[in-house]
């Protein structure tokens, strides 16, 4: 029980003082080698807010490249540099892609709209448009337009004991000081 | 003295000769030792890698090195281990025997690892879910001697070597038996054996970290334990200078004429549970150095412990085989392990990283509880015996890396001690191991690595009693992992 409490006071402890740390959300910018910076802006040295290929706060890189080489990307490189962000089209959002938006809150491809058969609440939604997919040695970045939808040893002689004895007892280790032939 | 105070003091000397001891001090060391781990950068760094942990192996050795992952990682590793155990057999210290081999060697996938950073605007949250073999409890050890001083035989509980043939029965008049006669098996025998041990732990590991200041990491794992072990103990005593013979060891069974060989077989099979959590921090001094700091909370084991007897006694013209329901029984009991603190600091200057590492563990901590088939008695009396002549240690460990950036490759070299948690024991019975180990990354996501590291110590261990018949062992343990890491 105590052992639980004290790992509840860890955890505890870690929400309070986690606020260091800002997660990206949906509503926020993705965040890139470029836009990672603005965050550490407190910092009024300047001393975190270099930025390079790799990283924008390689002060910090315990693998610095000049002297590790490949492992400088590969330890300090966030994988979601490497991804195209996303970006949520929906109300006033234009993304130049092959999509109508609906300044009333109706989007609608241009395979269904002026049809008349269509109902405007089959299209209507967010939609969520992302570049084409391609690999790279980073990773990868997305991109598909999609539309917001809803889905030795023998015995001898004898097999019987007739001196079996029916009193219990033990012959696992009869001192218990590093007996039982080693102590590993 | 009457003949009353003879009859209570042979009742006495029954009732101690067939208590039931069950457990050892043994068998709460094999869970509290630490284990090797299953990373291979870091066996190659000697272990040292409180301060480090910046793969998904942190849960292992530091769960705040989580934080410090900035890609997906992915990654596993094999194990390989060989050990060696050359032992010779005394009896109140004088050598009776000479030296015997005895090796083991076993095979595992020792990991597989995944960890996940969560895209942020600032700082850093990293969870990873990860399985391992932490501990293997691989181990062998032989022996051959002739011991004039004493036997086994005498120290089993009377009513199984009766079973055997190797004493005599008091009987009632209606032919009850009312109590046992002592062996005259009581020494000038050969003694021979072998105990073979395998099995090992296994955890379920999800850990997570957060940065929570600029470079201050703190994370927390826990661990669902599972695991087996297995001992498989045979032992001799032969009566190679025919010192019995012309004699019954039984006087009313004809039967027993000509002693040849008593032979006993123990199988000893746990499964393992349990679960246990570790706590870390972790702070990065800009790119110089990182200092460490864990809490190991103590794990909690449960044993279900099968332990089955197999024997019989020789004679020359018949066999008396155990009966093996008669002492085999199934028990179970919790161990618990102690805490565990440890603080490690590395230095990085122009590719070379330098770390050391120490962890207090408190042996004397260690704890029998909740026992099923055990009395409490003997569990306290374990427990007082535990805080008695165990102590608490420090394990250090030293290790360094240099990257040769041009090629991509890493050169790792190690030095770790474990010393030995019996108080007064020399420093020879210290657990030391060298460590090597090369890092090789392909474009900059496949990371292959290899450690090797070579372990010596002595032990000793009595086959029955203290010093009567000891085993003084030479052990060599020699471990390969291979890991290979993707990070994308």
């Amino acid at each position: 029980m105590k052992k639980l409490l004290s790992i509840a006071a860890i955890f505890i402890f870690l929400n309070i003082t986690g606020c260091y740390t800002i997660v990206w959300s949906p509503g926020m910018d993705f965040p890139t080698s470029d836009n990672s910076g603005e965050y550490y802006s407190t910092d009024t040295t300047g001393y975190y807010n270099e930025s390079d290929n790799y990283s924008n706060s390689n002060n910090d890189d315990f693998y610095y490249a000049p002297y590790y080489g490949p492992y400088a990307p590969y330890y300090h490189t966030p994988w979601w540099y490497s991804v195209t962000p996303p970006t949520v089209s929906g109300p006033g959002y234009d993304n130049n892609s092959n999509t109508i938006v609906n300044r009333n809150g109706n989007a609608n491809t241009l395979r269904n709209s002026g049809d008349g058969r269509g109902r405007n609440d089959r299209n209507t939604g967010d939609i969520i448009n992302t570049p084409p997919v391609t690999v790279s040695s980073l990773g990868y970045t997305s991109g598909t337009t999609t539309t917001n939808s809803n889905s030795n040893k023998t015995n001898s002689n004898t097999t019987t004991n007739p001196r079996q004895n029916t009193g219990a007892g033990s012959v696992r280790n009869n001192d218990g000081t590093r007996n039982d032939g080693g102590r590993k | 003295m009457n003949t009353g105070s003879c009859t209570k003091l042979l009742i006495l000397l029954i009732i101690l000769t067939t208590t039931v001891y069950t457990q050892t001090i043994t068998d709460a060391l094999r869970l509290g030792y630490p284990g090797i781990g299953s990373s291979a950068r870091a066996l190659g760094m000697g272990n040292s890698y409180i301060s480090l942990s910046d793969d998904a192996t942190a849960g292992y050795f530091n769960p705040a090195g989580f934080g410090l992952l900035k890609r997906m990682e992915f990654s596993g590793g094999l194990n390989y281990s060989n050990f060696s155990n050359d032992a010779t057999l005394s009896s109140n210290g004088t050598l009776i025997g000479q030296s015997s081999n005895n090796t083991a060697s076993s095979t595992t996938l020792n990991r597989v690892s995944f960890a996940f950073p969560f895209p942020t605007m600032r700082g850093s949250l990293v969870f990873g879910l990860s399985y391992q073999n932490t501990k293997d409890f691989n181990g062998a050890l032989s022996f051959n001697g002739y011991n004039k001083n004493s036997s086994f035989i005498q120290y089993l509980p009377s009513d199984l070597t009766y079973e055997l043939g190797l004493n005599s029965a008091i009987k009632d008049a209606q032919g009850n038996i009312i109590n046992y006669t002592p062996t005259i098996l009581n020494g000038n025998l050969n003694q021979s054996g072998t105990i073979l041990n395998s099995g090992g732990i296994n955890n379920w590991t999800l850990s997570g970290a957060i940065e929570v200041y600029r470079n201050l990491f703190v994370g927390l794992n826990l661990n669902i334990i599972s695991g087996t072990y297995d001992s498989n103990n045979d032992y001799y005593e032969d009566d190679i200078n025919n010192i019995y013979q012309g004699q019954q060891t039984d006087p009313n069974d004809p039967n027993t004429l000509n002693f040849k060989t008593f032979y006993l077989n123990r199988l000893t099979h746990w499964d393992l549970s349990g679960w246990d959590a570790k706590f870390g921090i972790l702070y990065q001094f800009n790119r110089l150095s990182r200092f460490g700091l864990t809490v190991q909370f103590p794990r909690t084991y449960t044993v279900k412990e099968s332990f089955t007897v197999n024997g019989y006694g020789q004679f020359q013209n018949y066999s008396y085989p155990l009966v093996s329901s008669d002492f085999s029984d199934n028990v179970q009991y919790d161990i618990i392990t102690p805490f565990e603190i440890g603080a490690g600091f590395s230095f990085n200057i122009r590719g070379l990283i330098l770390s050391a590492q120490g962890t207090i563990i408190d042996y004397s901590q260690l704890k029998f509880q909740n026992p099923d088939g055990i009395t409490a008695d003997y569990i306290a009396g374990l427990n007082k015996e535990i805080q008695t002549d165990l102590t608490s240690v420090i394990n250090y460990n030293l290790g360094a890396e240099y990257t040769i950036p041009a090629v991509g490759l890493r050169v790792r070299a190690g030095y770790f001690v474990q010393p030995s948690a019996f108080k007064g024991d020399p420093s020879s019975f210290d657990k030391k191991f060298v460590t090597a180990g090369l890092g090789f990354l392909a474009d900059e996501t496949i990371d292959l690595d290899l450690a090797f590291a070579h372990g010596w110590y002595n032990d000793i261990g009595d086959n029955y009693s203290t010093n009567l018949s000891r085993t003084s062992q030479d052990i060599k343990e020699n471990h390969f992992i291979l890991s290979g890491t993707y990070r994308f």
